[in-house]
């Protein structure tokens, strides 16, 4: 256990730094967003590590959008209500795009909001052109997000394999956290569950660069890079 | 520099509310007083009893550096995002949060804004080292 005056001492140079941060308090579902959209940034590190290529794009203003916008809320992928962005990404001749919070209609026609991920770029073209809400036949990875400050439970991850088992055959299904969770990971040790990251945070590197490795991996795989 | 932990959970609460981070500061104290919930090793009951305990200082001091880290850490990911995206080539400066609309109203109520401020550069690696060293002293609880 840490001495308390090193850990005030440590303390002490966070708060000598906070003048730059500006506000300090944010809510549950802020933190949920952020860590959202850091995820769909390591997503992006995974393409680019596999030899693929990025363009951020918003829905309305095309390539580089200034801000980047994601969702508030779960919501469609052909809005064009707000400058909604998302990840095209081209690997070894695939061409695919990454979202944050969007909703698909499953195999079982239930609608499903999937924090971040992976859908085939035709198959989202079609769909803002169209309009309607996209199924899970072009639906490649589906990444669960969970930002928490406590234990986590089971039945966290209970809810994700249900959701998972009804979105047909991913390439890659995870479930990552920035939290720990014994039980959840005992949960996710069968071979035919989501693969779960635990501590995921700009804080521990080495578990970033460990969850980018592994999608990297996948999206060689599912892409036919040697 | 605080000595004992109950000085040190008093800095900390008093740096907070002058940083104006009042919500945190309630969060905190909210934590605190609920104590924690043991079992009750000593009951002869077959079923398991438990027992509710306050908090001691050193106990109380490191559950308020966990909420204060739970707080700032989006701000890192949120900074971090942009770092990665900018390093893969999109030269977009912010990131944004913004709720869709069907026939003209939000789809989800939104009570509190989603701004989230961000850091760069070298603000950004010195917060993420110094939070980092706060992280690796509360260990692996």
């Amino acid at each position: 256990m840490a001495k308390i005056k090193e850990l005030s001492d440590a303390v002490d140079k966070i708060f000598s730094g906070i003048g730059a941060t500006g506000t300090l308090h944010l809510n549950s579902a802020t933190r949920e967003r952020a860590f959202e959209a850091y995820v769909f940034s390591l997503l992006v590190k995974a393409v680019i590590q596999a030899t693929g290529s990025v363009i951020v794009k918003g829905i309305k203003t095309g390539a580089n959008p200034d801000p980047i916008i994601f969702r508030g809320a779960p919501g469609f992928m052909s809005s064009k209500n707000q400058d909604f962005s998302y990840a095209e990404c081209s690997l070894n001749g695939e061409v695919f795009e990454v979202h944050v919070g969007v909703q698909y209609v499953g195999t079982s026609r239930a609608l499903h909001e999937v924090d971040v991920s992976i859908y085939s770029h035709t198959g989202a073209e079609q769909v803002r052109i169209g309009g309607g809400l996209p199924g899970t036949r072009k639906l490649y990875a589906a990444i669960e997000c969970k930002c928490y400050d406590s234990a986590l439970g089971v039945s966290l991850g209970r809810t994700f394999v249900g959701l998972v088992s009804d979105m047909g055959g991913l390439k890659i299904k995870a479930f990552v956290t920035n939290g720990r969770g014994t039980g959840l990971a005992d949960y996710f040790s069968k071979s035919d569950r989501p693969h779960p990251i635990f501590s995921l945070s700009p804080l521990r590197p080495k578990v970033a660069d460990r969850f980018v490795s592994h999608v990297e991996q996948k999206l060689r795989r599912w892409c036919g890079v040697s | 520099m605080a000595e004992d932990a109950q000085e040190a959970l008093d800095l900390l609460l008093n740096r907070l509310r002058n940083t104006d981070a009042l919500d945190i500061v309630e969060d905190i104290e909210t934590v605190i007083a609920r104590g924690v919930t043991e079992e009750d090793i000593e009951s002869k009951s077959r079923s398991k009893e438990y027992l509710q305990r306050a908090l001691d200082p050193s106990e109380a001091y490191l559950l308020a550096v966990e909420l204060l880290v739970a707080n700032i850490e989006p701000i890192l990911m949120k900074s971090q995002a942009l770092k990665n995206l900018n390093q893969a080539g999109c030269d977009s400066t912010s990131i944004a949060w913004q709720v869709d609309f069907v026939d003209g109203s939000p789809i989800a109520p939104q009570r509190h804004a989603i701004d989230i401020p961000t850091l760069e550069g070298e603000a950004l690696d010195v917060m993420t080292k110094h939070l980092s060293s706060v992280v690796e002293l509360l260990g692996e609880r």
